[in-house]
């Protein structure tokens, strides 16, 4: 097998969010959607030479991944039930695959936007994704519940949702 | 399955944070499906979510192979953090190496490229200064960083020995390996384990270093942190004020000022004021320019150790005209061998380190100074400062401890052949600094401690030699290859500004090299 060129490692690279954020609003569960990411990786890994420079590399990952999630649900299937249906799967799918390229222009915006969160709000997001605190130990360190870490989590990516949107439409990043 | 059709926007907002977040049971997981099988904008909301939470773990360098925060096990609980799961990349890999049988290794360099890819698609916040031993890697790459080179987020290992860094608003750092640490930006840094000093310009306030178990914000200051392999975090204030705040406990941050410091505990995350120590943290590569050593090199020392920081970590710089320098023999620590000294950097001769010259400095007039700063951690018996020896026999002179007694002991090779011996009748006291020197003026054999002079004897002088063996901090063996094997002579502490002159220096010169404080020093003699 040969050596995939630099080329296509940058374009690995750079859709590794959109393929994480396929492959968990699909599964709805975080380990697993890392897992199914990492086959697809390498998956596109030996399937290097197959793909074609110039064409629709978010596509040709994304239809990749879609049978890997196939294919990990029906190995699971066994061992649980899974709540997202084929009908549903499917429309996910359909939507999530129908973003077009926004990693790059996405993650600028992000850096921007994280600056502008309320103080609260940017450390909980801090100590979350940046150290990897649970939620539970994250409510022990700041002497609230679980829950109210969640809600607040939760409004910071609310928020950095509408910021990111807003940069972008503006064309601002 | 009636009652999902019930909830409210905000109902629909929380089982989304639950499935994101990892924590939904399966009755809400449930919920959410109807819901997004009947509602397009809780749908969208959901996608949106799920975009969101992996641009956010691909800002934070959670993707490609790194640490991903989930929900702990109940096995796992009770940990501070979650472990990094390298194995989510590594199980399909080697599944699909073993199951093809092709590619393996072409399959296994798949992760490490990724992470090099994400590691250089990231702007530089910062540059690489120089370095002391060791090596500074990317973790998890091939990637090694040369001093001139770019600093990006990411995590980072420092074999051992000193970096130097620059951050952007020219925050300096100095860490010390072994270190594992992580920029996020500019302005901040994680440290997991190992030691930093860092210097905080006034544009660079703010800047801020987080420890397993605490959040130290600089207000503008010199300061120190050490984060130890059981993951307890001490921070050291210089010079200026921070803010150390406690990630375990929801008490008001702890501000510290000059000369303080504090500890974390890693059990319970409170804190615990503890004296300021200077002698833990290198802040400097350079050795000072100090009336100290210009007063020795004005006497055109035959060789003077000043124990600076070598490039590769490992020579023994002789700062005289003679560049005879030597080697640091590494013993039984997996630490710098250099340490906060007198003036600058010191040898570390604790768990056997020591210093070797195998063509050391010799007098060949007959007369002789030592000169040096020592720090005893404990009085080993016989310990050994200084040795010299020759493969014919004993060198021109011996430094060290007087058996049990502890007494500061010399011994010097006279003009008749004989070995002239002197002792000091006081033990030598521990932790904390001496000015030792010896003099041989051709009448006297005299032997100092602090600018005084505590014995003297009659001595014709040393026997000129024109070449010798010279081990600091350990006893050479008879034949001068090496340390004496088995030996348990090795001198437990620092030793610094080693110098060897081919003349006697006065009493009053004495005095004032033992006078020569070094700068900023606010708690140890």
């Amino acid at each position: 097998m040969p050596a995939p060129s630099a080329e296509f490692i940058q374009l690995i690279t750079s859709h590794q969010s959109r393929l994480y954020a396929y492959t968990l609003s699909l599964l709805g569960d975080r380990q697993q959607a890392q897992d199914v990411m990492q086959e697809t990786n390498l998956i596109l890994w030996e399937k290097s030479d197959q793909f074609r420079p110039g064409s629709n590399f978010a596509a040709w990952m994304l239809k990749i991944a879609y049978f890997q999630v196939m294919t990990h649900r029906r190995r699971r299937r066994k061992l649980e039930q899974f709540v997202f249906d084929d009908n549903l799967l499917e429309n996910l799918a359909a939507e999530s695959s129908a973003a077009t390229d926004w990693q790059e222009r996405q993650q600028a915006a992000l850096q921007a936007c994280l600056e502008k969160l309320p103080e609260r709000q940017r450390e909980i997001v801090h100590r979350r994704y940046s150290e990897g605190y649970s939620i539970r130990k994250l409510a022990g360190q700041l002497g609230a519940a679980a829950p109210a870490i969640k809600q607040t989590l939760f409004r910071a990516r609310s928020n950095l949702i509408k910021c990111v949107q807003f940069r972008l439409q503006e064309g601002i990043s | 399955m009636k009652r999902t059709a019930l909830l409210s926007p905000e109902e629909a907002d929380l089982l989304i944070g639950e499935v994101i977040d990892g924590g939904a049971s399966p009755a809400q997981q449930a919920q959410l499906a109807h819901l997004l099988a009947t509602d397009p904008a809780v749908r969208r909301t959901y996608l949106e979510h799920c975009r969101m939470e992996a641009s956010l773990a691909w800002e934070f360098g959670v993707l490609g192979g790194e640490a991903f925060p989930t929900e702990p096990s109940p096995a796992s609980r009770g940990e501070a953090r979650i472990p990094a799961l390298p194995v989510s990349w590594w199980k399909p890999l080697a599944w699909a190496a073993s199951l093809m049988l092709v590619a393996t290794t072409a399959g296994l360099f798949v992760p490490n490229l990724l992470r090099e890819a994400r590691w250089n698609a990231g702007g530089a916040v910062g540059i690489v200064d120089r370095y002391a031993g060791g090596s500074l890697a990317v973790s998890n790459t091939s990637i090694i960083l040369s001093p001139g080179e770019s600093l990006r987020a990411g995590e980072y290992e420092l074999s051992g020995g000193f970096a130097g860094l620059t951050l952007a608003q020219n925050v300096s750092l100095m860490m010390e390996g072994p270190a594992h640490f992580q920029i996020v930006s500019a302005g901040r840094l994680i440290l997991h384990r190992g030691k930093l000093a860092a210097r905080v310009p006034p544009e660079g306030v703010g800047f801020t270093v987080e420890t397993p178990h605490a959040q130290i914000v600089d207000h503008g200051t010199d300061f120190g942190v050490d984060v130890s392999a059981d993951r307890t975090s001490e921070i050291h204030v210089f010079e200026g004020e921070v803010e150390v705040q406690s990630l375990a406990a929801t008490t008001e941050p702890l501000r510290l000022g000059t000369a303080q410091a504090t500890r974390v505990d890693a059990a319970s995350g409170s804190l615990s004021g503890i004296e300021l120590d200077q002698e833990r943290f290198l802040r400097s590569f350079d050795e000072p320019s100090l009336p100290y050593s210009r007063k020795v090199k004005l006497k055109d020392p035959v060789a003077y150790y000043r124990m600076a920081i070598s490039e590769d970590g490992l020579t023994l710089l002789d700062r005289s005209t003679h560049s005879r320098h030597g080697r640091i023999i590494r013993g039984d620590l997996d630490l710098p061998p250099m340490v906060p000294g007198r003036f600058g950097a010191s040898l570390r001769t604790e768990s056997k380190n020591f210093g070797w010259v195998s063509e050391g400095p010799t007098s060949e007039s007959g007369l002789l100074t030592l000169t040096t700063w020592i720090y005893a951690n404990t009085r080993v018996r016989s310990a050994t400062i200084a040795h010299t020896q020759t493969p014919a026999g004993p060198g021109q002179f011996r430094l060290g401890l007087f058996g049990d007694q502890g007494g500061l002991a010399v011994e010097v090779l006279d003009l008749s052949g004989q070995v002239v011996r002197l002792n000091d009748p006081s033990p030598l006291p521990l932790g904390t600094w001496h000015h030792v020197a010896v003099v041989a003026d051709g009448d006297f054999l005299a032997l100092y401690r602090g600018g005084e002079r505590v014995a003297r004897t009659a001595c014709t002088g040393v026997m000129p030699l024109t070449t010798q063996s010279l081990a600091i901090g350990a006893e050479l063996r008879p034949d001068s290859a090496g340390p004496a094997p088995g030996t348990s002579r090795f001198w437990d502490g620092r030793i610094d500004e080693f110098a060897v002159l081919n003349a006697p220096l006065e009493p009053a010169e004495i005095t004032a090299l033992n006078q020569t404080t070094p700068p900023n020093r606010r708690n140890k003699k």
